[in-house]
């Protein structure tokens, strides 16, 4: 969305390609000592349909885009697709809240990327995410 | 609040259709669900699959409140642009405070997405 939106501290806004994330909101950015940590902050549409906490979906999608920022960028940028992906919903976070995400591979065959995630609001788990991941041109 | 709203509203419109054991919906894809490489991003698949799931998972509760603990996503195929995507979700098994749902979805006749989904009905104790 176009609409006017405050970066965090300390955070940049990702320059997204696909239509879908720029379409559902920006995706923040930092260095946390090599560790990359992805964040966004929760907005009305982002809501379920209690109209109070977010999305299951919103929250996948984010999953999505953050596990493959560790499965593209930190495998040399080698194009991969999403095979699967899993989420555990701890607590759900509400309107305002700003979810964090650190990723990192549990495991990278030449074909096949492991990615997991941890999801956080203000240091408090919310989500655990894990993944598979097709590196394309592989067999 | 039932139905459509929110992230839901946002992102479709999703038509929704609810049976006495089954919950379907459909959406046609269009330019803002894609992602980088023109096919339905893996993002709003998951997003439509969580819905069928969650619109299941509220009518079988009969009122209760619901929460999603677990929902697991794969990715059998593409979904390209145009195409119409139909999910439906059933009940694999209901106890007095967990559902377990399974749901598909696919783009045209094309299986695009097989889904689970675990739900805590009521509230946690």
């Amino acid at each position: 969305m176009s609409s006017p939106v405050t970066i965090p501290e300390g955070f940049f806004s990702q320059d997204l390609i696909d239509p879908f994330e720029k379409f559902v909101g920006p995706i923040f950015e930092r260095d946390e000592e090599g560790q990359r940590v992805t964040a966004f902050r929760i907005a009305p549409h982002h809501l379920g349909t209690d109209g109070e906490h977010v999305h299951e979906g919103q929250m996948m999608t984010f999953a999505d885009a953050s596990l493959g920022c560790t499965a593209y960028w930190d495998n040399d940028h080698v194009p991969c697709v999403t095979l699967s992906l899993q989420a555990s919903f701890l607590r759900f976070p509400k309107l305002g809240d700003l979810v964090e995400c650190r990723a990192r591979f549990t495991r990278k065959t030449r074909s096949i990327l492991f990615v997991e995630g941890s999801f956080t609001v203000e240091g408090e788990p919310v989500m655990t995410a894990t993944s598979l991941w097709k590196v394309l041109g592989s067999r | 609040m039932n139905g459509p709203a929110g992230f839901e509203q946002f992102v479709g419109p999703i038509e929704f259709v609810q049976a006495e054991d089954e919950a379907k919906l459909s959406v046609t894809i269009s330019d803002q669900h894609l992602n980088g490489d023109g096919f339905l991003h893996g993002g709003m698949m998951m997003t439509l699959a969580s819905a069928v799931l969650g619109q299941l998972a509220r009518h079988s509760a009969e009122g209760a409140a619901t929460s999603a603990l677990s929902i697991n996503c794969d990715f059998v195929g593409p979904g390209k642009p145009g195409a119409v995507v139909s999910g439906s979700a059933e009940i694999t098994r209901r106890t007095r405070s967990v559902l377990f749902a399974a749901a598909e979805l696919y783009a045209g006749d094309q299986m695009m997405m097989t889904a689970t989904g675990v739900y805590r009905i009521g509230q946690d104790v």
